[in-house]
């Protein structure tokens, strides 16, 4: 190993050649910290368009094209909004672009994953994300401190993740579970019962090819790129914005780099190892 | 002179090694098909065959459930059904509920 020396705020190492170079902690920590381009070995979904990590947390940014979709959707005259004794019928219903934010703490998936609309793929962190008109997207009120449009996961449990005991497949298999929960299992009234609205009810009003979920299968079937045209609420906020907003719900403040107290306080922390 | 008429089939375009085009251009199953299941999306040269012949084909490759149903273009379709060129292939589970 060659030697490297810290005396006071500055590190310093010498080359095999007896050279020397210095510089401070500050700078070093700069130089290790920067953001670097890596999936650390997992072979990403298709769709995935960013990945974005700070602290412990991970955040996938997956974007599914413009489609029609056949989705289980709670009944007109279902006798429960919610839960046992719900009644679904299958609706054909075409998506803009579709953009979910999954949120991995290390490589499990998270509860607090966030769905959203575009009328354009994403190109850069400053495109704005729209609201998703969908049952289940959810709306807090108030915002402040939660998530924007928490996709409703509350019904999958661990075992929805399957056996998974790769690291590296976990994460493929959490986003997969994820995908499943928003795109194959019943939309309900959850939401509204719940965290106060969703995104489907507070959208009602944009346009009237999408106020009902029947108009809305009426106008997919006509054209399904009617949906690139409808004024979804917008956000006002940028892919970037919201993912620094998700960061900071889950209490992750900072650049999340180490900084130099950080490591004045690892070093203070370290506990000698036993002696095998 | 006699004179010979070239057949205007041999002047179609017909891109040579390395053109995207090409890379299924001579697949005898005609054009492609988006195969959705789960995370996997792909176009594949599947058109004509049957949504049976597709799940059976793809069924490692794409992980698709065996309880899944097959949907084209948003209408579920039967295992018998032929897949057409530019169409777009579904495998989904409908299971369970939010909330």
């Amino acid at each position: 190993m060659e030697p490297i020396k810290i005396e006071g705020n500055v590190v310093s190492a010498v080359s095999p050649e007896g050279q020397t170079a210095s510089m401070t902690v500050e700078e070093l920590l700069e130089t290790a910290n920067q953001r670097r381009m890596e999936s650390r070995g997992i072979i990403l979904p298709d769709g995935v368009k960013l990945l974005d990590s700070k602290g412990p947390t991970t955040i996938w940014v997956h974007e599914t094209p413009p489609r029609v979709y056949s989705f289980k959707w709670i009944a007109s005259g279902s006798p429960a909004r919610h839960g046992p004794g719900t009644e679904y019928c299958t609706v054909r219903i075409a998506l803009p672009y579709l953009v979910v934010l999954a949120a991995f703490e290390g490589d499990m998936l998270s509860g607090q994953n966030e769905c959203f609309f575009r009328q354009r793929p994403l190109e850069t962190e400053d495109d704005e994300l729209l609201y998703p008109a969908l049952l289940n997207c959810s709306k807090f009120t108030p915002q402040e401190g939660r998530p924007l449009s928490w996709i409703c996961t509350a019904k999958m449990g661990p075992e929805s993740l399957g056996p998974c005991r790769n690291p590296k497949q976990r994460m493929r298999a959490g986003f997969k579970a994820l995908m499943h929960c928003l795109l194959e299992t019943g939309f309900n009234y959850s939401s509204e019962d719940n965290e106060g609205s969703s995104w489907f009810t507070e959208s009602t009003r944009v346009d009237p090819r999408v106020s009902t979920v029947e108009s809305w299968s009426k106008a997919s079937g006509e054209n399904a790129l009617f949906v690139l045209d409808v004024p979804w609420l917008k956000t006002g906020l940028s892919l970037r914005q919201v993912i620094d907003r998700m960061y900071a719900y889950r209490g992750i403040g900072g650049n999340g780099s180490l900084s130099a107290s950080d490591l004045v306080r690892m070093i203070f922390n370290r506990r000698p190892k036993k002696p095998k | 002179m006699l004179e010979t008429v070239r057949p205007r089939h041999q002047e179609t375009f017909d891109p040579g090694p390395g053109g995207q085009d090409d890379l299924f251009g001579s697949c005898a199953t005609g054009g492609l098909v988006t195969v959705n299941h789960g995370l996997h999306t792909e176009p594949l040269p599947v058109g004509n065959m049957t949504v049976a012949e597709i799940r059976a084909r793809y069924a490692d490759r794409f992980d698709i459930d065996p309880q899944s149903r097959a949907q084209i273009d948003g209408h579920i379709v039967d295992d018998s059904t032929v897949v057409r060129p530019g169409q777009i292939l579904m495998f989904v589970r409908h299971a369970g509920e939010k909330g």
